[in-house]
């Protein structure tokens, strides 16, 4: 065998799409079940938290739906319920799929994926609970920061490898962004963690890295994880090419180094350069988003013929109206401390965020499911829910916002001029949140039917094997009677 | 194999990866990139209070805060001599006077700084001391730079009166016209001093 | 070429460069805050809270009150007032300086000092009064005053800096105002049995108020035989039927009682400001 040289071995096969799909299957189950689940809650939650302002008299005398209990849990529903587990799932997938190669470990990822989610369920219960944390943005208690921290870590070091593991060795521009999500997360996730929980920092300094880490998560990492997607799924629906990797890697290498930066505000109770440093990047950050969207509109899918094509499209716009809001709410002083802030968070949360998370689940669990979605029909529903929904949420908070900026900007004898303003526009955006919940329960639908269909297609022939008459079973094993 | 691909019609459809081009980056987003940057380092500069953790909005920079504080007299005097003590003095011999160990001496109660020979204190921040010298019993053998030969003379009689009266010292005061009387008597003297050299002063 | 490398570097990079800049350079310099002197004093500021107070933070922190409430107060601007403490012995001399600097105070009004002499002015126009008056034997102080929006509501004398917060944890500056800003809210209203009644029923005491009332943090029970001593004094809707008493948990006890004790008017280098 002296003289077998590398070349003269057989290659090994590149494993098929389908087995990539079925080895990414566990662990999206996993996350993307989950995930539907905490979106149904979140709806729920932000929609019951909503109510406060119709009847505050609704929820005087229960605890748990108290606005200032139940809209932490929906966020934290929304964000680490819905979110990250789709993104990761989404994240996962896109590498497998472009690298090649099997997903690795995939057990392992699912065993963090169950931690993850128990970790929500613990964490927003607890928030419900009274174990708030205080800090706006990461309400959860320090328990189930940890759980999240070890979950996350082991799905960003088993996603790592995967890339790592590629057999592909030209990296498509979504792989960057995979990589420095994955790598993104953690990081913030633990040093929120140890400062915050496991060795509180003192005074003020709780607040700029609170601060850090809520911007650093909403903005840096779900546009990472987004951009991601978009950058995949737009062109592979579309059909035409990507139009330039380069300015894609200025995407990333602009996002990371000025997205980071924003988050703080001007004029707050931080010292002034934090907030004037944070505010030149939220206006710097648009640089990003409008290379993406360039990028991107050149190869837009919102003429395919898939059901999950449009919730890219409009993902774009909501994440450019979000950071625009962002970088001119940053200077103008009428839109501090006002809804208007609420409306950039659901633009970027739910619009942006949202939809990406939406259209990837579509997306990708048919494909490692192996089995259709229960219907099609449903999903362009959803869509126009979802964007209907946030839409109606963010304009009236916008307006709202802007009102009641100028009621406080210019104080009169009683606050409740301000209460006032604001009073009609968090009404109007009731409808909004009801919309999300119905498309929350569409979600529902066709995911946990997917799940239903894939449970059965794995109990049913174990089913019937066991209940054969033995007549059968003889005939099967050759044997005549 | 893994399951039936025919179950799933949209799998085979239409699935292949998607390819990246590679049109080069328009210009116009470069430039627009560097004339934001500098742009906002413009701002910061004016607004930014530069990375100072006293400023706070809607005061600019320290001297700006400065124009605010409640006192006058002898008070915003001293109270110059703390912002100039902070500012220049406070990285190696610490906010609260104590200096650090194998860095810099102490100046609380230190015979130095509430001598009543003025002269001695103004000439060490002027030209520098080097070499052997004796604070409050302990041997210390470094090299001070001339950190106040930059400093105008009302701040540099500011922050000396200013560490004569903090910390627990009491001394009188430090005039800018004796800084100014000492900084022309030594106007030709370059090197640092050496602790024997002011000794001999009298 | 193979841009993991590559990708890693700018990835990490770029966002290390934020965890400098917002992470570290926050701790050097806000988490290691010494706890700072009133200026023009020796007590240290900020004090612990009492007990019970501090209880209260983290029943605020429980309930969410963050979700509506701010907590920290911002100002536009600080302006100086000059204002006439001790009239002398050479009124006359006075009242030509007064005539001089077109000031709106005038002879009648000198009898029930202290007057402002003018308001609203610019360092150096303050400089300038205060000189006009050294010879005349008049006592006049220049003070300062900040100014904006949050200051007209009331809602405190001066701005909120990070030594307001050096003693508290979790830190809750809010960023939503639904409702007013609570940063003083101490000073405006330091009865506890105000806030108590405010939680039960917000509408007996402010008439517009949109709050949810908080009914959960407290009791309602069957007098017997006397009224409790805790008892809250509702009048109208809001009062319970005969015999029905409402009587605060320790919860709401201590909520109350941190509310009461939310107080930043303080004058401080970073927040300079004459002190009442």
């Amino acid at each position: 065998m002296s003289d077998t040289s590398v070349t003269s071995q057989p290659p090994i096969p590149l494993p098929s799409q389908g087995e990539i799909d079925a080895s990414c299957r566990l662990p999206i189950l996993t996350l993307f079940t989950g995930a539907a689940l905490w979106l149904l809650l979140g709806a729920i939650g932000a929609m019951l938290a909503s109510m406060n302002f119709h009847n505050p008299q609704m929820f005087a005398d229960n605890m748990w739906f108290s606005y200032g209990r139940i809209l932490p849990a929906a966020k934290t529903w929304l964000v680490y319920g819905f979110g990250l587990p789709a993104m990761f799932g989404i994240a996962l997938w896109i590498a497998a799929r472009l690298g090649k190669t099997l997903l690795s470990n995939s057990g392992a990822i699912m065993v963090a994926a169950k931690l993850w989610h128990l970790g929500v369920f613990i964490g927003s219960f607890g928030i419900l609970c009274g174990a708030n944390s205080g800090h706006e943005g990461f309400e959860m208690p320090s328990y189930a920061a940890y759980m999240l921290l070890i979950a996350s870590v082991m799905i960003s070091y088993f996603g790592l490898l995967t890339i790592h593991q590629r057999n592909e060795t030209e990296m498509y521009p979504s792989l960057w962004f995979v990589i420095a999500g994955l790598l993104w997360f953690p990081w913030i996730l633990s040093t929120a963690t140890i400062l915050l929980h496991v060795s509180p920092v003192r005074g003020l300094a709780q607040f700029a890295i609170a601060s850090w880490y809520v911007n650093n998560l909403q903005l840096v990492t779900f546009a990472l994880f987004g951009m991601a997607a978009g950058l995949y799924f737009m062109p592979k629906l579309s059909g035409k090419q990507l139009h330039s990797k380069y300015l894609a890697f200025f995407s990333l290498a602009t996002l990371v180094l000025f997205g980071s930066w924003s988050g703080l505000t001007l004029g707050g109770p931080l010292p002034k350069w934090m907030g004037s440093l944070s505010s030149v990047a939220a206006v710097f950050v648009i640089i990003p988003v409008l290379a993406h969207f360039d990028n991107t509109r050149r190869s837009c899918c919102i003429k395919s013929s898939a059901a999950e094509a449009k919730f890219f499209s409009l993902s774009i716009p909501m994440l450019l109206l979000s950071v625009l809001l962002a970088a001119v709410g940053a200077f103008v002083a009428q839109t501090h401390f006002t809804l208007m802030r609420t409306a950039q968070s659901v633009l970027l949360l739910q619009g942006f965020m949202g939809l990406i998370a939406l259209g990837g689940i579509y997306h990708i669990l048919p494909k490692v499911t192996d089995i259709k979605l229960p219907s099609t029909k449903l999903v362009r529903l959803h869509f126009w829910c979802a964007v209907l929904g946030v839409l109606f949420i963010a304009l009236p908070f916008i307006f709202g916002g802007w009102k009641q900026g100028g009621q406080l900007l210019h104080p009169s004898g009683s606050f409740a001029e301000v209460s006032k303003v604001v009073l009609m526009h968090i009404r109007m955006a009731s409808l909004g949140e009801l919309l999300w919940v119905l498309g929350s329960l569409l979600l529902a639908l066709n995911v946990f039917g997917t799940a239903y269909q894939w449970v059965r297609g794995i109990i049913r022939p174990v089913v019937v094997e066991g209940t054969s008459t033995v007549a059968s079973q003889l005939e099967k094993a050759g044997v005549k009677a | 194999m893994s399951h039936n691909v025919q179950s799933n019609p949209a799998a085979s459809v239409n699935d292949a990866e998607p390819r990246a081009g590679s049109a080069s980056m328009p210009v116009w987003m470069l430039v627009a990139v560097m004339v934001l940057v500098f742009g906002g380092g413009l701002y910061f500069d004016t607004y930014g209070g530069w990375f100072s953790p006293q400023v706070y909005a809607p005061y600019r920079s320290v001297n700006d805060l400065m124009a605010y504080q409640p006192v006058s007299g002898e008070g915003a005097f001293l109270l110059r001599g703390k912002v100039v003590y902070e500012q220049v003095c406070a990285l190696c011999h610490g906010a609260d006077g104590n200096g650090k160990p194998g860095q810099a001496p102490t100046f609380v109660d230190s015979e130095w700084v509430i001598t009543d020979n003025t002269g001695r204190l103004i000439r060490i921040p002027l030209q520098g001391l080097n070499g052997p010298i004796k604070v409050k019993g302990v041997d210390w053998n470094l090299a001070m730079p001339a950190m106040g030969a930059a400093l105008p003379d009302a701040d540099l009689a500011a922050v000396l009166s200013y560490m004569r009266n903090a910390w627990g010292n009491k001394a009188s005061l430090i005039t800018p016209e004796e800084v100014a009387a000492v900084r022309a008597a030594t106007a030709s003297r370059t090197q640092p001093w050496t602790a024997a050299e002011l000794e001999a002063l009298k | 070429m193979n841009y993991g490398a590559l990708i890693f570097l700018v990835g990490f990079i770029g966002l290390a460069s934020s965890w400098f800049g917002l992470v570290l350079a926050p701790q050097l310099q806000l988490g290691r805050q010494p706890i700072t002197k009133i200026q023009g004093g020796n007590d240290p500021y900020p004090s612990r809270r009492l007990g019970l107070a501090e209880q209260g933070l983290q029943v605020y922190r429980a309930n969410g009150c963050v979700s509506c409430h701010s907590q920290q107060v911002q100002q536009s601007g600080t302006v100086f007032d000059v204002v006439m403490t001790e009239l002398g012995t050479n009124q006359p001399a006075v009242v030509a300086a007064l005539a001089k600097l077109d000031s709106k105070l005038t002879g009648a009004s000198l009898s029930s000092l202290p007057q402002d002499v003018v308001r609203g002015v610019n360092k150096l126009q303050a400089d300038e009064v205060n000189a006009a008056f050294k010879d005349t034997g008049a006592k006049v102080a220049v003070q300062i005053r900040p100014v904006g929006p949050d200051m007209d509501w009331g809602w405190g004398r001066r701005a909120t800096v990070a030594a307001d917060f050096l003693q508290d944890s979790p830190v809750m500056p809010g960023s939503q105002r639904l409702g007013p800003d609570l940063a003083n809210v101490g000073v405006r209203k330091p009865d506890v049995n105000w806030h108590l009644v405010h939680l039960y029923a917000p509408k007996s005491v402010v008439p517009d108020s949109t709050m949810p009332p908080y009914r959960f943090l407290f009791e309602k029970r069957k007098i017997d035989r006397h009224a409790s001593p805790d008892a809250l004094q509702l009048t109208g809707e809001a009062a319970p039927e005969a015999g029905y008493e409402i009587v605060p948990t320790a919860e709401a006890k201590a909520l109350a009682a941190y509310l009461a004790s939310l107080r930043a008017d303080v004058p401080l280098f970073e927040a300079p400001m004459t002190a009442k």
